[in-house]
């Protein structure tokens, strides 16, 4: 299987693809979860599986499924049938990136902002990052990201606060309207 | 089936109930359609307006929104791979593949159409056997729970497109995520890490808007545009929602009577849920389908018995509760509490004294289904405009409503933090090409899953021959073994 000449183990190194790494990302998150599920009472202590035991044989699952994707990819053993279910068309992208970060800008932004100035920003971010599929000027394109966002905020406001009478945040806006009046 | 059943359709013809009824199944297309919102919310919120209602308009409100929220869930499944709720999860595998070939009509028509038959059959159903399918669910002992919770879960893991070590591993992550919070069997923390925040555990809508819409949100801001364009130049008529005869032909008449069956009967299960039966029906038709082939890559077939299933399932749920107290999913706990608070009680009897009341909830599930249909030949046209919308306006909304959402649910951050990590794990998964429905289906079971197994091994004395002591058990398991046998063992030895 292996012809190289630096061995099994330097051959499979150079087999190293991203399922490969991928793979060996989550036996590592795998051991994590593992080395948590022993400082649990130990099972069967109190007559009982208690609640080590699921997780134990969950992580000793997930073990032996990933060794089992890593071989396959290293050892170049994937079937034809599993390879053409591989989905290349869903990749890594700038603009992804973008998203997780102005996602998580928003998420920790949402309470002492409030909703509307959080809301506003964050939907103007994601509105933008779209538009600028479309072909048209940086300027028109800010122009009906911000259209879309102040639409899509008092939407939201309106479907959450009005409707449903829910309460969302108002962060610095109660602060400047309570100082105002 | 007595005449205090059928009189259920009469109390329908005063308008005010009729009307509720409506408004109901509106609020509950509304809820199921948008990802984050979901029937369980809807009801929820309805729940504190059912004091000042008649009790007979209060409990046909919420069959509406049971009915729509669970069929709603699908369509921005079909339409932009959104599901609404975990329930539309199976659909969308099959319904947006037809969507991105320029078929989501057809997509939307069949999948309303099965929507229709299920929940009609399922309501069928539940008239007439309510009371001695009720006394069979109550012969299910904990390890025959287990049994049926297992079978759900190897079926997730074989009916995933792709590797089956790949599902494996996405089904394990969603029953590791599910161990996070609270041990209510020895009362401890798990993986909680000493945080107050994480002990509460992972709930599922932020672990549903994770994986479902802030992963969707991340892929469509890759380069490739998945889908949304495909159909823009196409404009359904009313009319092109209606399924042929051929297309009907195709997927079968015993297709729906199947899965409705297989609906309704997990229905009946505490812990069943429409997931659990969309699942074990696709998988059901998957095993005995000609055209195994097109399973994943928008089989009518498959797309009809997963609905079916899950609005089937509606019936069945009802069950439970209305006879033994005991509600089978979230909605049913919530409809628990609307017949608490008008001083009924779930439970034995209670369809002996109180049938003339709740007899309209009966006829409400059986209308409520025949207006999905009607639903989709009205509103299809415009359904199919959400794919055509503007992707700034329809990723800034979906992100909005998703995160918001998830805030609004728990008033808690931390949940909307939880939503963002599942996402971005979830969006690496899928660029790696892992899929996230049995991860889903993971989260969803594994609670059941532990307790199920921690219960019978306990009752048992640590007997591990308990889960194949009883014939029930003994069947499913057996059952289970025919469904990977005809799903993965029989395929591999044919390619070979």
């Amino acid at each position: 299987m292996f012809s190289y000449k630096g061995g099994i183990f330097t051959a499979m190194i150079s087999k190293m693809n991203r399922q490969a790494l991928f793979a060996l990302l989550l036996i590592i998150l795998d051991v994590g979860y593992f080395a948590q599920a022993l400082t649990l009472p130990r099972p069967f202590q109190l007559g009982e599986p208690g609640p080590a035991f699921l997780p134990i044989l969950l992580s000793l699952i997930l073990f032996i499924s990933c060794v089992c994707i890593l071989w396959q990819e290293l050892a170049g053993t994937v079937s034809d049938v599993d390879k053409n279910e591989v989905d290349h068309s869903v990749r890594i992208a700038p603009r992804s990136i973008v998203l997780i970060v102005a996602t998580a800008l928003f998420v920790w932004a949402f309470e002492p902002l409030g909703y509307w100035i959080a809301t506003f920003l964050y939907t103007i971010t994601v509105a933008w990052l779209f538009e600028r599929e479309r072909e048209i000027s940086l300027p028109f394109s800010v122009l009906t990201s911000g259209a879309i966002a102040a639409g899509v905020t008092t939407a939201g406001w309106l479907f959450f606060m009005t409707l449903f009478g829910l309460s969302l945040p108002l962060g610095i806006i109660e602060g400047i309207t309570e100082g105002i009046f | 089936m007595s005449l205090d059943v059928l009189s259920g359709f009469v109390a329908l013809t005063n308008p005010v109930t009729f009307l509720c009824l409506v408004a109901g199944f509106l609020m509950g297309l509304l809820f199921g359609a948008i990802p984050g919102l979901t029937a369980t919310l809807a009801v929820a919120l309805l729940l504190p307006f059912t004091f000042a209602m008649q009790l007979t308009d209060a409990l046909v409100m919420v069959m509406g929104i049971f009915m729509a929220g669970i069929y709603a869930g699908s369509v921005t499944g079909i339409i932009v791979n959104i599901p609404g709720a975990p329930s539309g999860a199976i659909t969308t595998m099959e319904g947006h593949p037809l969507m991105k070939r320029g078929h989501g009509a057809k997509a939307l028509g069949l999948d309303a159409f099965a929507s229709s038959i299920g929940g009609m059959l399922g309501a069928i159903v539940l008239m007439f056997v309510a009371v001695p399918m009720s006394q069979f669910a109550l012969l299910f002992q904990t390890p025959d729970k287990f049994a049926l919770v297992f079978m759900a879960v190897v079926s997730v893991v074989i009916v995933a497109k792709g590797s089956i070590w790949r599902g494996l591993t996405s089904v394990t992550l969603g029953i590791m995520i599910s161990t996070v919070g609270f041990d209510n069997m020895v009362a401890m923390g798990r993986f909680d890490f000493g945080s107050y925040h994480l002990i509460e555990g992972v709930q599922l809508l932020p672990a549903v808007i994770g994986l479902f819409a802030v992963c969707e949100l991340l892929v469509q801001g890759g380069p490739v545009l998945k889908g949304m364009v495909i159909a823009k130049d196409f404009k359904p008529k009313h009319r092109d929602f209606i399924p042929s005869l051929k297309e009907i032909r195709e997927v079968g008449i015993i297709t729906y009577i199947k899965s409705s069956v297989i609906g309704v009967l997990v229905g009946m299960l505490p812990g069943g849920g429409a997931s659990m039966a969309s699942f074990i029906a696709y998988a059901e038709a998957k095993r005995v389908t000609k055209e195994p082939e097109k399973y994943g890559n928008g089989s009518h077939e498959g797309l009809a018995a997963s609905e079916a299933a899950n609005n089937a399932m509606c019936g069945g749920a009802v069950v439970p509760l209305l006879t033994l107290g005991i509600p089978g999913d979230s909605v049913t706990a919530i409809i628990f509490g609307v017949l608490l608070i008008h001083g009924l009680v779930p439970g034995p009897g209670l369809l002996t004294t109180e049938l003339h009341t709740i007899a309209p909830m009966f006829a409400a599930l059986f209308v409520a289904a025949s207006f999905v249909f009607i639903s989709v030949i009205l509103f299809g046209p415009y359904y199919m405009r959400i794919a055509q919308l503007n992707r700034g306006l329809l990723y800034a909304f979906i992100a909005m409503i998703s995160m918001v959402g998830t805030f609004a649910s728990s008033y808690s951050v931390v949940q909307m933090w939880m939503a963002l990590a599942i996402g971005v794990f979830a969006y690496l998964l899928r660029v790696m090409s892992y899929p996230l429905v049995p991860m889903l289906m993971g989260i969803i079971l594994g609670p059941y899953l532990e307790e199920y197994m921690r219960r019978a091994l306990i009752t048992s004395e640590l007997d591990p021959l308990v889960f194949v002591s009883s014939p029930i058990s003994i069947g499913l398991l057996v059952l289970t073994g025919v469904f990977v046998y005809f799903l993965r063992i029989r395929p591999n030895l044919a390619r070979e």
